[in-house]
């Protein structure tokens, strides 16, 4: 509907316009003077020649009387034109003053057929900017609600399915029924919200076995070491060397099932190493965008970014920021305070909150896998967030640093800079 | 303490290539002082001439900025670079660029009255110059066609020192030249460094590196590291191994 109404506007202007431009390619003002009451100044002219400086005019008319050599003898009002050579210029009417049958003098008739021209001609020309300019607003309009319907919305879905592609499923994608993508929107969203719900799943289901596994190696690991310190007070006591060997290779088969137990507690924590980290040059200038992206409900007032090359992975230092925005709207809920500087051989990005941050002897802990603050009790997570940007930061040669601020918990990614070794 | 001539500031350069952006030069934080012989070095491709383009003012960074004295020149438009240019800096590069169709002084001629419109005292500069590196009164009137490429550098040389620039920047000053013509155009860079001409040259060749007191290696848009050799002094065989060592760590 409403596009068919910027069509009929856009048709009605264009029409305007041609319409306009026809009449000034067209179009003539009528230039003709009245013959009869020309014919009767001249003729009022010529009867009051002898007495000329007391003539009067009765026609209405605005003339000129010259005599042979040029000089004016009578004018009707000032700002005529009083020469031949510019009666001639501007289409003047120019007549002979006869008296006794010889010509005596020229009457200037003035013409202002030129100037109406210039007139008329004006006027359209304002009515055809005026076309122009509403037409390009009409444009301009659609265009802003194109983008704001169509383009931006398209940009939200395209940087959404780029981080649940990347595995990162914390971040809502806002909906909005005014778009086109509207109900796209939604759907997307449950997507996300489904997958993120069947990662849940599995990270408990991971949980539980690795719980499992974890009270095996316990329960597995005590008879191991009675077995292994039997072994050694009988390789100990006995002076039978057979036997002391006998006992000797107990203690190494229980030093094996030892290690063995611990490889099998620990392979879980190699899991991390399968999500891949490609670092490569990029400008600071895309920090604020990916800052932007990360706080979708912007409660940071996010500040210019420093000029310089960094060494970074785009989609793993969004997932970085946007742990670090989604644990603060999660903990706190308050503004956040967001800071970007350059250090030595690194840009710093310090994300700040007012939540009163976290007591001290759980800062160092914070980054441990798992492991979740005191606030987190009744706040769904899995305890893997600063965990796992951690990570990320070290396989991007860079750091994450965690600690209380002056108004709340304070996180600062360091980024490495290309070539400064940091 | 060395006053400082030219400072940059995380100078990079990014060039757009079919939709990718390649970073050339990244972070580069540099000073240059006054009557120092800089030189830069670096495999093809790591961005040496870039850099070179970068310092003088014959391109603009991407990011970053280059300051002179206390102006920043990163943020000159086209204008304010020419004037720059025109004003502090002279260029020597592997391609002499004379014209053919005037002769030895009128190109030097040339380069000077851009900068000053005093024809008395450019042509005394001028033959005082012709004279330091040996370019005889007979050969100023020849035209470029009609010297050898030896002798067209030295011209080159006494073109870029015309307007008496705070830096001489070359590139590979003596790629197009032979041994011994070369040897000639780094003993006439070298002269003028003594008498106080500071000088950039970009460079991979070994005997023209040795001319310079601090050495500069990129690798990958970055500087790897610096080597301070010294004054030069001819037949310095501890100066060569210095160079040599710096260089073999620096993977060259």
């Amino acid at each position: 509907m409403r596009r068919r109404t910027v069509w009929i506007l856009l048709a009605c202007i264009a029409a305007v316009e041609i319409l306009s431009f026809f009449f000034m390619l067209t179009g003539k003002t009528d230039g003709s003077q009245d013959t009869v009451l020309v014919n009767k100044a001249l003729q009022s002219v010529q009867r009051d020649w002898a007495a000329i400086e007391s003539h009067e005019d009765q026609t209405g008319l605005d003339y000129v009387v010259l005599d042979l050599e040029g000089t004016v003898l009578f004018k009707t009002r000032p700002g005529l034109r009083e020469s031949l050579n510019e009666a001639v210029m501007y289409r003047d009417t120019i007549l002979d003053i006869q008296a006794d049958g010889t010509v005596v003098g020229k009457l200037i008739l003035y013409n202002d057929s030129v100037q109406a021209f210039r007139a008329w001609k004006q006027g359209i020309m304002l009515i055809l900017a005026a076309a122009v300019c509403v037409q390009y607003a009409v444009c301009a309009g659609y265009l802003v609600y194109v983008d704001r319907i169509v383009i931006k919305p398209f940009h939200r879905l395209e940087g959404f399915a780029e981080r649940v592609a990347g595995g990162d499923l914390d971040v809502p994608l806002e909906m909005d029924r005014q778009n086109l993508f509207g109900p796209f929107t939604e759907s997307f969203d449950i997507m996300r919200s489904e997958l993120k719900r069947a990662r849940q799943a599995e990270a408990r289901a991971n949980g539980e076995k690795k719980e499992l596994v974890a009270k095996l190696s316990h329960d597995i690991r005590t008879p191991v070491a009675s077995i292994k310190a039997v072994a050694e007070v009988g390789a100990a006591l006995t002076d039978n060397e057979r036997v002391r060997e006998d006992h000797m290779r107990i203690i190494r088969k229980a030093d094996q099932i030892d290690a063995l137990i611990t490889d099998l507690f620990t392979a879980t924590l190699e899991e991390l190493q399968q999500l891949p980290v490609t670092p490569q040059d990029i400008e600071s200038g895309e920090i604020g965008d990916l800052l932007r992206n990360a706080d979708y409900l912007q409660r940071a007032k996010i500040p210019p970014v420093p000029a310089c090359i960094l060494y970074a992975d785009r989609l793993r230092l969004q997932q970085v920021f946007d742990n670090i925005f989604n644990n603060s709207y999660k903990y706190a809920d308050t503004e956040i305070e967001v800071m970007v500087y350059r250090e030595e051989g690194c840009l710093a990005v310090s994300i700040e909150d007012y939540g009163g941050g976290v007591s001290e002897g759980e800062v160092p802990f914070l980054k441990e896998k798992f492991r979740r603050g005191g606030q987190a009790e009744h706040v769904e997570g899995a305890g893997l967030g600063l965990y796992i940007s951690d990570h990320f930061m070290r396989e991007m040669k860079g750091g994450l640093d965690v600690r209380n601020g002056a108004h709340g918990l304070r996180v600062t990614v360091l980024i490495g800079q290309s070539g400064k070794g940091f | 303490m060395k006053n400082i001539l030219l400072k940059t500031d995380h100078l990079s350069k990014s060039f757009s290539s079919g939709g990718t952006l390649q970073h050339v030069l990244k972070n580069i934080d540099l000073e240059l002082y006054q009557g120092d012989y800089t030189v830069i070095m670096g495999a093809s491709g790591a961005g040496k001439s870039t850099l070179l383009y970068a310092l003088s003012g014959m391109d603009t960074p991407s990011l970053g900025t280059i300051t002179f004295g206390d102006r920043v020149i990163s943020e000159l438009d086209q204008d304010g670079l020419a004037v720059f240019r025109r004003r502090h800096c002279g260029f020597v590069f592997q391609q002499i660029y004379l014209i053919d169709g005037m002769s030895v002084m009128d190109n030097v001629l040339a380069a000077g009255l851009l900068v000053n419109k005093d024809k008395r005292a450019l042509l005394a500069r001028a033959r005082d110059l012709f004279a330091a590196v040996d370019i005889s009164g007979e050969t100023q009137k020849k035209f470029p066609t009609q010297i050898s490429g030896g002798e067209a550098q030295r011209v080159g040389i006494v073109r870029a020192l015309i307007n008496d620039p705070e830096i001489l920047f070359a590139d590979e000053p003596t790629g197009a030249l032979n041994s011994k013509t070369g040897l000639d155009v780094l003993d006439t860079l070298t002269r003028f460094n003594e008498q106080g001409q500071s000088v950039v040259m970009v460079t991979h060749d070994m005997r023209s590196a040795r001319r310079g007191n601090r050495i500069l290696y990129l690798k990958d848009g970055s500087i790897l590291g610096e080597c301070d050799l010294g004054r030069y002094e001819h037949g310095d065989r501890a100066r060569h191994e210095k160079l040599s060592a710096f260089l073999g760590e620096m993977g060259w």
